[in-house]
């Protein structure tokens, strides 16, 4: 039998309706009648109904799901905040809780202080924290500003102490919510690196993200949500595909009956990495190289062809096309319209392809983002936002991201040596 | 060490760090600093002093420690009663934390406000030296005292607290609630005697023992009267269990109220 860290059993959880919520005046409970407050019950939801599952210890497990699909309010309950109204919940283990990072943060306070008061509010005994203090503000990379107080530190200082300390509580039960994107590039990485060091001392985790990859670096077993309801809970890919699938029908279902349906690709994720109306939708999007033969890498300094067919729905009348190539922290190395190149898109179906004749860019990961929008661009039809990947191999450029062919050219002059010169 | 034993502790040292923060923050960026805690009951002590021994005499002996008890002592039940009223609402931020005891919160203002209690203590010993001369031996049951305050305070905080939840207007009440009681409860004047149509404001008001135990060791240097004392723990302790019990049955759906 594995010993389950954390256990819940038919679990629910319901809400009053938001437009009818409870009274919270006096006057508005004496005014509302016993009628009234019937109807109020009827109207309540319940954000989560019949959750069972165990996490065995040391099991890291990622929850997705829609925006409303109650995984936060699953985080909570499993963190003893609120009440399950059915069911139980039971955890083993000390919890730690990466939520609402930066919050509890006292303006009037030295950095200092701060850590000893979020410190114990995580749960940490002082003695525990002045022994991990040094610790704690290394990680933050503090040391110079812990005195000062932290209404002068900028959003990245503060985002930085409260992680450092909320990491180092020394959690038997971790429960991550969304959080692992504090600060700047070098920081995440760092608490990326650290989360996956509790992982492997044995911790349990729990995260709620929206980025898959995430949870795809990060858990071993996917639990998905959908309405409240588990959906499904098992081994990673499995469930991650299953998610893929669902969010794919609900982009289609939308979408419907304006178009026939486009086949999507798996690496897109409605509203994380697709945005748009649907009014016109693109489908296969290839990355050639000069010999018209996909390629997913590329020699830096070789042509490449980027091209996409696309659908629309009769009632489109004009669109312009985007293209544009992303380097792995989101930087924009170029990006083009088809308004720049006096190019009529045609509508409503199509193929367009851009011809790039050298692409110099300097060996490393890209991205090709690809979209459509109406023609006054007010409105996104079909934005898929660094989501294909492109490699460029070869020489790197010491820094930047530009690697034109460049030559250097020396000339020795030896007439005058340096060195007869100052031994003279 | 035993997780019992690490609980304690760590409450312990929530109340400190959370009292220390209640206090720095109000104090840090001021002239005279905690100073400023005593200037309330000092002025309301300056007003009363005046205003009922020369203006209104009241013919009280020693009136300025007598009045000067009920202030410091009515001042900390009021100042702790009406913060720990929206001590859960102002809170938000630690009650949504998991694994946080928001048990703990009315009990964080009480303290926090018990430190300006304590801080102006001496400054009525003083008093009562100045007045009365030294105290006897009775002075050592004033803890004893402070802590049914702490208790009566505790069982009425956990009420309002919880209540304010689901009322906003409860805060409102409680200023009202707190307003009037000042002038119900002997704090600058006689207890009300027994043959008179109001006793029953002196005699069934338990903040009213609890003066009566104050000024029986500042002025009449006497231990408090047992039979008082009893009364008090009688009404404090079940208060505060159900305060305490009504306050938990209803954290849970604090979340959900904010």
């Amino acid at each position: 039998m594995t010993q389950g860290a954390i256990i819940v059993q038919d679990l629910g959880k319901y809400y009053p309706s938001r437009n009818a919520g409870r009274p919270t005046t006096l006057k508005g409970y004496l005014l509302s009648g016993r009628g009234a407050r019937r109807a109020q019950h009827e109207a309540e939801h319940w954000g989560l109904r019949h959750v069972s599952f165990t996490v065995p210890r040391g099991r890291s497990v990622g929850v997705v799901g829609l925006n409303g699909a109650g995984k936060s309010t699953l985080l909570r309950l499993i963190g003893g905040v609120g009440r399950p109204d059915e069911g139980s919940i039971t955890v083993a283990g000390r919890i730690g809780a990466l939520l609402d990072i930066g919050a509890g943060l006292t303006e009037d306070l030295s950095g200092r202080e701060n850590v000893f008061l979020l410190g114990v509010i995580a749960g940490m005994l002082r003695s525990e924290i002045a022994e991990q203090f040094d610790a704690i503000v290394g990680f933050a990379e503090l040391e110079e500003y812990i005195e000062a107080p932290v209404r002068t530190y900028s959003t990245g200082m503060r985002m930085r102490l409260a992680f450092a300390v909320a990491i180092h509580t020394r959690p038997e039960v971790l429960l991550i919510d969304e959080a692992l994107a504090v600060g700047d590039k070098a920081f995440q990485h760092k608490c990326f690196a650290r989360v996956s060091e509790i992982r492997e001392a044995g911790c349990t985790i729990f995260l709620v993200s929206h980025d898959v990859e995430q949870i795809d670096a990060l858990c071993d077993d996917v639990l998905f949500l959908k309405g409240g309801q588990m959906i499904a809970y098992g081994p990673r890919q499995e469930t991650l595909a299953l998610y893929a699938a669902t969010l794919e029908s609900k982009l289609s279902s939308e979408s419907r009956e304006l178009l026939p349906q486009v086949e999507a690709d798996p690496r897109l994720e409605h509203e994380v990495n697709r945005f748009g109306s649907g009014k016109m939708q693109i489908g296969a999007v290839e990355l050639r190289d000069h010999a018209g033969e996909p390629v997913e890498a590329l020699r830096t300094g070789g042509p490449l062809r980027v091209t996409f067919e696309y659908k629309g729905s009769p009632q489109v009348e004009e669109a312009i096309a985007v293209m544009g190539i992303y380097a792995e922290d989101g930087t924009c190395c170029y990006e083009t319209n088809s308004l720049l190149g006096n190019i009529v898109v045609p509508v409503p179906d199509g193929t367009l392809t851009l011809s790039i004749d050298r692409l110099d860019l300097t060996a490393a990961q890209y991205r090709v983002t690809v979209g459509l929008f109406s023609a006054d661009w007010e409105e996104v039809y079909d934005y898929h936002a660094e989501v294909y990947p492109l490699r460029i191999i070869g020489s790197r450029s010491a820094k930047g991201l530009l690697n034109p062919p460049v030559q250097w050219e020396a000339e020795a002059r030896l007439k005058e040596p340096l060195l007869t010169r100052e031994t003279s | 060490m035993n997780l019992r034993s690490r609980t304690a502790l760590h409450w312990r040292d929530l109340l400190l760090e959370l009292v220390g923060r209640d206090l720095k923050i109000r104090y840090q960026r001021s002239a005279i600093g905690l100073g400023w805690s005593l200037m309330k009951p000092l002025s309301q002590l300056l007003v009363f002093a005046t205003v009922f021994s020369k203006v209104l005499p009241l013919n009280i002996e020693n009136y300025t420690t007598f009045v000067f008890t009920g202030v410091l002592a009515w001042s900390w039940f009021s100042t702790s009663l009406t913060s720990s009223t929206i001590a859960v609402t102002a809170n938000r931020e630690l009650v949504r934390r998991p694994g946080f005891p928001v048990f703990l919160l009315p009990v964080l203002t009480i303290v926090s406000q018990g430190v300006h209690f304590l801080l102006a203590l001496p400054l009525l010993l003083i008093c009562a030296v100045v007045q009365t001369g030294l105290p006897g031996p009775a002075i050592v049951s004033l803890p004893l005292v402070i802590v049914m305050q702490f208790l009566l305070t505790l069982g009425v905080c956990y009420l309002a607290a919880a209540a304010h939840v689901y009322f906003r207007d409860v805060e409102h009440l409680v200023g009202i609630c707190v307003m009037l009681g000042f002038y119900v409860t002997p704090v600058f004047y006689r207890p009300i005697q027994a043959d008179h149509t109001f006793a029953f404001l002196t005699t069934l008001n338990p903040f009213a023992w609890l003066l009566e135990c104050y000024r029986s060791i500042f002025l009449g240097h006497a231990f408090p009267d047992a039979i008082t004392l009893a009364k008090l723990l009688v009404v404090s302790v079940p208060l505060v269990a159900i305060g305490a019990w009504v306050f938990r049955h209803v954290s849970y759906r604090f979340v959900d109220e904010l």
